[in-house]
């Protein structure tokens, strides 16, 4: 469960970065680079092929070479069943998003984050892609009746699953 | 608003009626075109940035060796499209001048400042000039004066001096070399600038300064080439490009250089956003008084400066926008103030009183839920709000305040309660990799083809009721032509409401359907051939794959797809549904197809079957080991496919760099049938030297 955190803390720093933009990344990779810096700006100007990475030599597989289990799709995601069942019936508008953070009171969500966007009355269930290395998602549910608070339900991976249960 | 009307008056006349007139006398503004479909901004060095000034859509060539002409006060270049040289007018019109330059191409060039001639270089070549004075004899007519046994340096534009004649351009190795077109063996090299690099882009200012723009990073260094020892200062950055010229009235002065101390919207100038416009601005009185975490200040509205992070950042919308029912906006502020919003309920392009939706709300710092009504009768589709932050009372949807922000939301208003689905996330990107090389097995740097995009559907009850296809192609490292298409799984032709599909690039209706005619399955062409849009640019192979290769992206697109009433929700496939390349018709591809296969080549994530257009013999050639029977389809021998479907907005490999050694989790991932090393495509997994990156 721990490094499942992890991972969720990881992917929200690796998209704030991105945000940033600029050449940041690849922190903590002490392997020895390849060679390829003066490789491939040659290799841009001219017509020969570039040659092979150092690493090549090191006696790892190229991707050419990699076997791949035949059904295996490498698809990225995951399904996630959505059931939404309201403790008390309410018209309200449900958000499912992947990017939020939490103060003592309240959680703040990005909702250009979201998955899902809809209004709900009453049970309903949805079938979500997500990302394989998305471990948490919030719910959030704003009753159209603004004195009413919203209700906040979290879903992390290494406990509920492929299964999230929307209060 | 003004350039509205001139511009609507302009294409109400045929290109050859339209009253041609010249630019302003000397502008202090330069030029510079970029992108394989051209499009000109307009630069202002001294504050460091640049607008876009001619329509999206006035063009569909590229544009490359920009120059002002300070004996007409026409911009002209060489265009692609026409082959030809083009003078250009104020209304940005083309006429073609009928050069005899036959089928050679320019990138370098500019007018010379002491008589009415074009100089245009391609390395290989040399050195020709071109007379502009229609009342010459020799006009229009090329002639070499510097062949290529005597100079050929490397250099992506050149720009000449307005006091002394001479031309001047960087080389890649950062040489400042001065060209003097009179006595053309004259060519001498002043020294090296410090800088590398490919400069697509030369002026010069009034004070005998020349500023070069490097294509990559789109930084511009300022040179005065009268020092003893020439060297690059940076003066701005602005954005990169791989294809980039520009081109400026060398007489003019830099005006003096100001900082910008005002926050402007976004939403189009028929809202009242531009300083023209008396557009809502708001001062920096007290910058720590803003909506959201950030404000940024600008000259003007439309600009593109170094700082593109967006600062609309202080509202969320907590539920959707219905005809008839009320909806919740989330307010963020960061000190007490008032908020005023207004949207277009009507979608006539404007902010009326009437449409006033938040008035004079006092906030303190924090957030806020706050309940807007939709009224019935708004206009359902696409609109524009705008939020205002401020202490002062009363504010308009127009005009300036001396404190605050002002942020502008596209919205969409809708008929009735949707259930929307994204991916891989609203507002976020995947990326699709392909390999083009199919059936053979590629180099498996995983960019031949590098689609960023993201996927909505939007359902009533059971009802389906659209699909909307919106990304950008980021890395083209390939030469072969390909077209991308997306197949909406599970969907027929027939379900698809073509007449109200909306189909931009580049924010420009291409003027057809994407929806490919005479197939039973509903397959949206995004674009039939990519190197339409795309292009490596000066001193490049391919589109953003190699190192100093860097550019903005050329390519952007948004499809929305309606689908005709009583279409079950369930039809629709699963995300990603199935996108895929084509080759383009009429380009050869490798040997094993013998002609150009066009349409029936296809290349589909992997276990993904083609679509009718696909001639199933193509199968099993190569290095193909595709096997139909049993559902295993677009995979290697060793069950490898040829394209990759990432959640992320994914980097991808350098050219020629295998995907192992720009991901090194990625084998082990695979390995593992996908249970290990999940997150083995995020940036920092990655190594960012095998990276490409601008």
């Amino acid at each position: 469960m721990k490094t499942t955190m992890r991972l969720s803390l990881i992917t929200a720093a690796a998209l704030l970065t991105a945000c940033g933009g600029g050449g940041g990344g690849g922190g903590g990779d002490s392997a020895p680079a390849a060679a390829d810096t003066s490789a491939t700006a040659s290799a841009a100007t001219t017509e020969t092929s570039a040659p092979e990475p150092a690493e090549a030599q090191q006696g790892d597989v190229t991707t050419a070479e990699l076997l791949v289990e035949r059904g295996y799709t490498l698809a990225q995601e995951f399904p996630l069943q959505v059931a939404v069942d309201p403790s008390e019936a309410q018209a309200s508008y449900l958000s499912i998003c992947t990017e939020f953070d939490a103060d003592a009171t309240t959680y703040g969500i990005n909702y250009d984050s979201c998955l899902l966007r809809t209004a709900v009355d009453g049970p309903a269930a949805f079938e979500l892609l997500v990302p394989n290395a998305v471990s948490e998602l919030i719910a959030v549910r704003w009753p159209y009746d603004t004195s009413a608070e919203p209700v906040f339900t979290l879903w992390q991976r290494s406990v509920a699953g492929d299964s999230f249960n929307v209060n | 608003m003004k350039l509205k009307t001139t511009l609507a008056a302009t294409l109400a006349l045929t290109g050859a009626q339209a009253l041609a007139s010249p630019f302003t006398n000397c502008p202090s503004e330069g030029f510079l075109v970029q992108d394989q479909v051209a499009r000109l901004y307009g630069v202002n060095l001294a504050g460091g940035f640049q607008r876009e000034i001619a329509p999206a859509g006035w063009t569909s060539s590229k544009l490359n060796a920009l120059a002002f002409n300070s004996f007409d006060n026409y911009l002209y270049a060489y265009s692609y499209g026409h082959g030809d040289i083009v003078k250009i007018d104020s209304n940005f019109t083309m006429t073609p001048i009928g050069s005899d330059l036959g089928g050679l191409s320019f990138y370098v060039g500019d007018v010379s400042t002491t008589e009415n001639a074009l100089y245009l270089y391609r390395k290989g070549k040399g050195i020709y000039r071109v007379s502009l004075d229609e009342s010459d004899k020799e006009f229009a007519q090329s002639k070499l004066i510097k062949n290529s046994a005597s100079f050929a340096p490397a250099i992506f534009d050149l720009a000449f001096h307005p006091n002394d004649g001479k031309a001047y351009a960087v080389d890649r190795n950062g040489v400042l070399i001065q060209i003097d077109t009179a006595k053309p063996g004259n060519s001498a090299e002043l020294g090296n600038i410090g800088q590398p690099g490919t400069f697509g882009a030369a002026y010069f200012d009034a004070s005998g300064y020349l500023y070069v723009s490097r294509n990559n990073d789109g930084h511009v260094f300022r040179i005065d080439v009268s020092a003893a020892t020439p060297t690059a200062e940076l003066f701005f950055v602005g954005p990169a490009s791989s294809n980039n010229d520009g081109a400026r009235c060398a007489f003019a002065p830099l005006s003096s250089r100001e900082v910008p101390a005002t926050d402007f919207g976004r939403a189009p100038d028929s809202y009242g956003t531009s300083l023209n416009a008396n557009g809502a601005r708001h001062g920096a009185a007290d910058p720590q008084l803003h909506l959201g975490k950030i404000v940024s200040y600008e000259a003007d509205a439309f600009l593109v400066s170094i700082d593109a992070l967006s600062d609309d950042d202080g509202v969320q919308f907590l539920t959707d926008l219905q005809t008839g029912n009320p909806a919740q906006l989330q307010i963020n502020a960061s000190g007490s103030g008032l908020v005023s919003a207004w949207m277009d309920f009507n979608g006539n392009g404007q902010f009326e009183n009437s449409e006033v939706v938040i008035s004079d709300l006092g906030v303190t710092a924090g957030s806020q839920r706050v309940a807007i009504d939709v009224p019935q009768n708004s206009k359902t589709g696409e609109t524009w709000l705008r939020v205002r932050f401020s202490t002062t009372p009363g504010l308009e949807p127009t005009g300036g305040a001396a404190d605050g922000e002002v942020e502008d939301y596209a919205v969409n208003i809708n008929d009735g309660a949707l259930t929307q689905e994204f991916y891989p996330r609203k507002n976020g990107f995947a990326t699709l990799a392909f390999e083009d090389n199919w059936p053979l097995t590629g180099d498996y740097d995983m960019n031949d083809v590098v689609v960023r995009y993201r996927l909505s559907k939007s359902t009533a009850g059971e009802s389906l009721r659209a699909v909307t296809i919106e990304g950008e192609v980021v890395a083209m490292g390939a030469s072969y032509h390909n077209g991308f298409a997306m197949r909406l799984s599970g969907l027929r032709s027939s379900m698809i409401d073509e007449a109200n599909i909306s189909y931009t690039i580049n924010g420009v209706d291409p003027g057809f359907s994407p929806l490919e005619p005479g197939r039973d399955d509903a397959i949206i062409i995004v674009a039939e051939d990519l190197q339409d849009f795309t292009t490596p640019g000066e001193n490049c192979k391919y589109y953003r794959t190699e190192q100093g290769c860097g550019s903005s992206v050329q390519m952007s697109f948004k499809i929305t797809v309606p689908m005709v009433n009583g279409v079950s929700a369930n039809s629709l496939g699963d995300f990603p549904f199935d996108p895929f390349i084509f080759a383009t018709p009429g380009f050869e591809r490798s040997y094993v197809f013998g002609e150009a296969p066009g349409r029936r080549f296809e290349v589909h994530l992997k276990n993904q079957a083609p679509t009718e257009a696909f001639q199933a013999n193509f199968f099993g050639r190569g290095d193909d080991a595709s096997e139909p029977a049993s559902g295993s389809y677009f995979v290697n021998a060793n069950g490898m496919p040829w394209a990759l479907n990432i959640p992320y907005e994914w980097k991808h490999p350098l050219e020629y760099m295998d995907i192992t050694y720009a991901y090194p989790e990625f084998h082990d991932h695979v390995r593992s049938k996908g249970n290990k090393n999940l997150d083995w495509y995020l940036e920092s997994k990655g190594r960012a030297k095998n990276l490409f990156s601008n």
